[in-house]
């Protein structure tokens, strides 16, 4: 078992050059391994896997994210737990492990932002909504999804999609970025009534002329090459133009 | 070894065909809109237009792997149909036609002549739920939706073909 852990801690480094590396307990034999770019006190990202693992491209952006004054730790969920990179281990992450996450992250730093893309998002509400109950969770300035995949499962051709209940159980403040050459483009009027349905305050960016995991598609054209060169600033000026949740009930 | 390559071949074969896609049934029901849309050279069509046929719609992109994959088999399938009232319905999703006309050239020699929608709103992709690209319904003579698939396929392959033939119209007696 020592051996495995070895193994995805040199995995984890030959994949974040640059980045310094914790591990951060969130249960009894499970730590997650964290690349940590950059340093702040301020400003932290938690940026949580999608179901295709930790990518060196989310290692890239990271890196640029904390040349403009964040500190961002790139969390390797399936690695704490020894499972591939997949959607069906996505599932087998617990909640509580983002909880956990977001509660060490809490006591260092002043504002933390959650960064996921498709099917991460769930994890990433999972876990906002999990560490929210019972407190009053200021820190937690609100979360970046990238192409959000919050679907209960696959549509039927002619169904409307049903989302995770969890998706209208959440209260955040939530920013999307869509590529508009997608399907689910043409449902982000119903995504953001889903998400609005649990207190949450939904901002939209749409990207022209990009598909769905463009910033490491291996077909990816030139513009979105491009776009994903320019994701760091994208998700910088997202964050700068959360929506703030109305005073109301706590979550 | 001879017979382990042979094992192998086949264990390969029937995965193969346990996950070829095939044409899903569907409770009849009139589809979600007339699918009133203007074509390449503007002229308008609307699935009225095609009662007593059998017609396949597709939604599809240029910008989507599969749809483009899918589309020589397409072709295939219509001139398999030459003569019989079938139809093909490609709906673009939100594309301009110059997009549309630049990928029918890339796709030479390959000739595709079947009617292409241009859904430039996206309102028909909404009205018909669509979220996956490509997704395809089989519209029965009567003007009924009978079958869906999500995904690419090959269209002239047995399944297909034999489903889309057994929903066409008895020839008119002599």
């Amino acid at each position: 078992m020592r051996r495995l852990a070895a193994l995805f801690l040199i995995i984890g480094i030959s994949a974040s050059a640059g980045a310094a590396t914790r591990s951060i307990k969130v249960a009894p034999d499970v730590d997650v391994p964290v690349s940590v770019h950059g340093a702040s006190r301020q400003r932290l990202i938690l940026w949580l896997p999608s179901e295709h693992g930790v990518l060196s491209a989310e290692h890239t952006i990271a890196a640029q994210l904390a040349q403009r004054g964040y500190e961002v730790w790139v969390a390797d969920l399936f690695a704490a737990r020894f499972l591939p990179a997949s959607p069906s281990s996505l599932d087998e992450i617990p909640a509580a492990d983002v909880a956990q996450l977001l509660q060490t992250a809490a006591e260092r730093h002043k504002k933390i932002y959650l960064v996921s893309s498709g099917q991460g998002a769930s994890r990433a509400l999972a876990g906002a909504q999990l560490w929210q109950q019972g407190k009053s969770c200021r820190a937690l300035a609100g979360a970046v999804l990238l192409f959000p995949n919050l679907f209960a499962a696959s549509p039927e051709a002619g169904e409307a999609p049903r989302y995770l209940p969890l998706a209208g159980q959440t209260r955040l403040s939530v920013a999307v970025i869509q590529g508009e050459l997608s399907p689910w483009y043409w449902q982000l009027d119903d995504l953001k009534a889903q998400l609005e349905q649990g207190g949450s305050r939904v901002a939209i960016t749409t990207l022209p002329g990009i598909r769905d995991r463009f910033y490491f598609r291996e077909d990816a054209n030139p513009r979105e090459r491009a776009a994903g060169r320019q994701l760091a600033a994208a998700i910088h000026r997202s964050m700068q133009q959360l929506p703030s949740i109305p005073p109301g009930k706590k979550p | 070894m001879k017979p382990l390559a042979a094992l192998l071949l086949g264990l390969t074969l029937a995965l193969n065909a346990a996950h070829a896609k095939e044409l899903k049934p569907l409770a009849p029901r009139v589809p979600f809109s007339s699918l009133a849309l203007p074509d390449l050279n503007g002229k308008a069509h609307s699935l009225a237009d095609y009662k007593g046929k059998v017609v396949l719609v597709n939604f599809w992109a240029t910008w989507c792997p599969p749809c483009r994959a899918e589309m020589p088999s397409m072709q295939r399938l219509k001139e398999r149909m030459a003569g019989k009232p079938f139809v093909i319905l490609a709906v673009d999703m939100a594309e301009s036609e110059a997009e549309v006309r630049s990928f029918l050239k890339e796709i030479k020699p390959a000739k595709i002549d079947f009617t292409i929608l241009m859904d430039k709103s996206g309102k028909t992709i909404k009205e018909w739920k669509v979220s996956v690209f490509p997704t395809t319904f089989i519209i029965d003579a009567e003007g009924l939706l009978r079958y869906s698939l999500l995904g690419g396929a090959e269209w002239d392959e047995y399944d297909a073909v034999q489903k889309i033939e057994a929903l066409l119209p008895p020839a008119p007696s002599p």
